[in-house]
């Protein structure tokens, strides 16, 4: 569902969002030719059963704390690591976008575990509710109507600044799971 | 110095330095007009790790591996098969640092399928410009190349001069397309050494082929003979080195957990030991199993996916560096692995085992493949010989 171009070995069939990104998005493309009304039809039906299934397959699966604490931390390292360098949406550069959901679903998973955190270590707490503070207003400042600028569209300095943000929620959100565990 | 015009000795190298097919004249030129760099030879000496340069298989492959690395790549400027030649005489003779030669596919046919030295018939099948595996991001600028040169000593310094006087000879025939500076080996070539550490943290190349196992060399390493009279037997006894400038995601590495780190690698960091238990150098046991009946090393950890078990019994020879090349525009440390291995075919002890890696490694998403080379390595060089003249002659 997720795999990018570059993710696939020589072969292997490209499917997925980033396939319907490609065809969306085809300036960057080349050699390229686009799917006819049937190809596009078959890519987005495959889609949709995919996510069907993911979906049906995760609705008994249960989390540890340590498990969900780990998982809000996952998310802004995968910003860190793809989407603050331009690299997840190749085709779109709709990046912030997916920046935007990562933090988002940080969050959730966040919450899910501050009650507890409270308890151990409220100045965690705190430093982390900051942190995501100072993170929002940040992607804030580059929304564009419903959604955000272009990856391409942002000024280094910008950059710069939403990467070290990442990094200053990512380093105390790391001291997480350890700090619910006590 | 037979064959060889004043004109182009002074074209080639520049003012004043020797070259030769004998040794001792090469060296008497070096010492006349380059004491810093016979001093360096010498100081290598003293420290008793100059290798001898001549034998059956080129050295820098099994001999204990130094600290410090200058790899260079070069692409070749001339068509002319005869200034190759001359290169190649040349490089053999300079000395300062353990060096050595190899070469690329597109030595035989370039990108526009040329061949520029009469060579096409005497490419080696194996000689094939590595696939795109997945997530690489391989950077055109670091990557290939028509030959390339290993440099490697205990000094740092000696190791950059060694290259720094390969490229000035090499001027006219030619030039330098990339180069990679590493520290601290990550691979021991001998049982004698102490396995380090790469900059993940964890000891790197417990389970390397090493020099003190010839039957080991000779099943993964060497090339065999190809048979009397074929058009690819100059590579007989020789090998082939992959190198791969693999970047290493520091920051968010060390965020991660211990546990999860040693999870991903399939040792203890402090120890290297396997996590089914013992100690470093004892076998990793892939089937043991813990609480909840789940192994003790991971479906998707490195260890178990690199493991010869998981790869049809293929090992290679490691022999990488360390490598800091400053910082990147996000302020990131621009650091990793520069990975070189020495394989009998890449194409079965290599590419299939770097595709399982790169396809379900949990380490993989810590990574990212920027530079990529495939090289043939010559056999080692006989007296009044010089490298790869087995494939020029």
């Amino acid at each position: 569902m997720d795999a990018r171009e570059a993710d696939l070995v020589e072969g292997e069939a490209f499917t997925g969002w980033h396939r319907i990104e490609k065809d969306l998005w085809t300036e960057r493309a080349v050699d390229y030719v686009p799917l006819d009304g049937a190809g596009r039809t078959e890519v987005a039906d495959l889609l949709l059963a995919d996510t069907t299934e993911l979906y049906d397959r995760t609705r008994d699966m249960t989390f540890t704390v340590d498990q969900v604490a780990n998982g809000s931390e996952g998310l802004p390292d995968e910003v860190a690591t793809g989407k603050v360098t331009g690299e997840e949406e190749f085709w779109s550069h709709t990046d912030l976008w997916d920046f935007q959901a990562n933090v988002d679903g940080a969050e959730v998973a966040f919450a899910g575990v501050e009650p507890l955190l409270r308890t151990t270590d409220a100045v965690l707490a705190d430093e982390l509710d900051g942190r995501f503070a100072d993170l929002q207003v940040l992607l804030d400042a580059q929304r564009s109507g419903d959604g955000f600028v272009l990856y391409t569209d942002l000024e280094p300095d910008e950059l710069r600044a939403l990467s070290d943000a990442v990094n200053a929620l990512s380093e105390p959100l790391s001291r997480l799971t350890a700090a619910v565990l006590v | 110095m037979s064959g060889i015009s004043r004109r182009r000795l002074l074209g080639l190298a520049g003012a004043g330095v020797a070259i030769g097919a004998g040794g001792a004249a090469g060296a008497a030129g070096l010492a006349t007009l380059r004491p810093d760099l016979v001093d360096a030879a010498d100081a290598g000496v003293r420290q008793g790790r100059v290798h001898a340069f001549r034998g059956t298989h080129q050295a820098g492959i099994v001999t204990p591996t130094q600290d410090h690395l200058h790899f260079a790549s070069f692409d070749l400027t001339s068509d002319r098969r005869q200034h190759l030649i001359e290169l190649l005489r040349v490089w053999t003779v300079a000395r300062g640092a353990d060096h050595h030669v190899r070469v690329r596919p597109t030595l035989f046919l370039d990108e526009e399928g040329r061949d520029r030295f009469g060579l096409a018939e005497r490419r080696p099948q194996a000689l094939e410009r590595l696939p795109h595996f997945p997530a690489d991001a391989l950077d055109p600028a670091r990557s290939d190349g028509d030959l390339c040169v290993q440099a490697c000593a205990d000094d740092p310094q000696v190791a950059v001069h060694a290259v720094r006087n390969l490229a000035r000879l090499a001027f006219g025939t030619a030039a330098v397309r990339w180069s990679q500076l590493g520290f601290g080996r990550t691979s021991s070539t001998s049982d004698a050494q102490v396995t380090p550490r790469n900059l993940f943290g964890f000891k790197d190349g417990t389970a390397n082929v090493t020099a003190e196992h010839p039957d080991d060399l000779e099943e993964h390493v060497w090339v065999p003979p190809a048979g009397a009279g074929s058009a690819t037997s100059w590579r007989d006894g020789g090998s082939y080195l992959v190198a791969r400038r693999i970047a290493m995601g520091i920051e968010t590495w060390d965020r991660a957990s211990l546990r999860e780190q040693e999870a991903l690698v399939g040792r203890t960091k402090g120890t290297g030991a396997p996590l089914s238990g013992g100690q470093e150098h004892d076998d990793v046991d892939l089937a043991a199993t813990g609480r909840g009946d789940l192994p003790f090393v991971g479906l998707d950890a490195h260890v178990r996916l690199a493991h010869p078990i998981s790869n049809d019994g293929v090992r290679m020879l490691r022999r990488g560096y360390n490598y800091t090349d400053g910082t990147t525009s996000l302020g990131r440390l621009d650091a990793g692995l520069f990975f070189v291995a020495y394989v009998r075919d890449p194409r079965t002890h290599y590419v299939p085992m770097q595709t399982r890696l790169s396809q379900q490694d949990g380490l993989i998403e810590y990574l990212q493949h920027t530079g990529s080379g495939l090289w043939a390595v010559p056999p080692g060089v006989g007296p009044g010989e010089h490298v790869g003249e087995a494939l020029l002659v």
